[in-house]
């Protein structure tokens, strides 16, 4: 077994020959995309080994970036306009608040001068 | 690698002043020119596509798709040598990327659909077994392997084509081998025992 076996695997794995007009549907496949407008261009970039291992992990995380940014900002401002409300009505409380002491003191003020 | 890709890349100085022609040709965007480098190196390509992937169908198509890569890049080849050494280096990368995505490949050794082959003075029991265990192989030691005893190259080489540290490339040819041999014996013992593998 140990002699045959060089030989036998070099055997089992000789070449194999493609269909005769393999050549022919290549260059028939190349002659159709002969003309490369904009659209084939990007998409060959697109499908290009480095676009697909640096800039697109990179894009994907810019637009996470991005999108996680624009989440903030409109939290922010809805924030920021809930306290604007809730000191337009601490204000409108407090202001109540003061005309009822006023009225309460007024009348305190009555029942101790009455003649006044 | 078959006599006429060895031909066409080792061969003759005739043979490899045409090779060197057609690239030169072919980096003008002459079609013809680039249809006769394909002609020279389709069986490399093909064969290793084939033996990689299994199924002749997914060959052709990884084989066909190297190729029109190929034609993209020529700008960067410089000679025929470095054409080979590209095309074989991409089809390998291409085809393990394919089985890394690709659910594991079951070859039950008695409904694989074999490949036909060329009349062989050999054991053909034997060819199609270690055949079959080849494609058993992990993707990365199968590159190693077909690179070895397809294509003729040493470790070193097959180091530079598939990016790999030597040690590695001599690692995976040495369990690969073993569990190669492995499987051979089990055949040998098997027909020695009357029974069918």
């Amino acid at each position: 077994m140990t002699d045959e076996f060089d030989p036998a695997l070099h055997r089992a794995l000789r070449s194999q020959r493609p269909h005769q007009d393999f050549a022919d549907r290549i260059v028939a496949r190349l002659d159709s995309s002969a003309a490369p407008g904009a659209p084939a261009a990007r998409l060959y970039f697109m499908r290009s080994r480095t676009f697909r291992s640096r800039w697109l992990p990179a894009a994907l995380a810019a637009c996470l970036i991005a999108g996680i940014g624009v989440v903030q900002v409109r939290q922010h401002a809805r924030d920021a306009a809930r306290a604007n409300q809730a000191r337009a009505q601490l204000l409108e409380a407090l202001s109540i608040a003061s005309d009822n002491v006023n009225i309460v003191r007024a009348a305190v003020a009555r029942e101790e001068h009455p003649d006044s | 690698m078959s006599d006429t890709s060895a031909a066409a890349v080792q061969g003759t100085n005739g043979a490899t002043t045409s090779l060197e022609g057609a690239l030169a040709r072919a980096q003008r965007g002459d079609l013809a020119a680039f249809q006769q480098l394909i002609r020279a190196y389709q069986e490399p390509v093909y064969s290793l596509a084939l033996r990689m992937l299994k199924v002749p169908e997914d060959a052709e198509e990884l084989a066909q798709d190297v190729f029109v890569s190929a034609h993209r890049h020529l700008g960067k080849i410089v000679s025929e040598a470095h054409l080979l050494f590209w095309l074989r280096r991409t089809v390998c990368h291409r085809a393990i990327d394919r089985l890394r995505r690709r659910q594991p490949l079951v070859v039950p050794m008695e409904t694989a659909k074999e490949v036909p082959q060329a009349d062989s003075d050999g054991d053909p029991l034997l060819e199609r077994r270690l055949r079959d265990l080849v494609l058993r192989l992990p993707p990365r030691a199968r590159a190693v392997v077909l690179l070895k005893y397809q294509e003729d190259l040493d470790p070193s080489e097959i180091a530079n084509v598939l990016g790999m540290p030597l040690n590695t490339v001599k690692s995976h040819l040495k369990r690969s081998l073993a569990s190669l041999r492995a499987g051979c014996e089990q055949l040998r013992q098997f027909t020695a025992a009357g029974g069918q593998p």
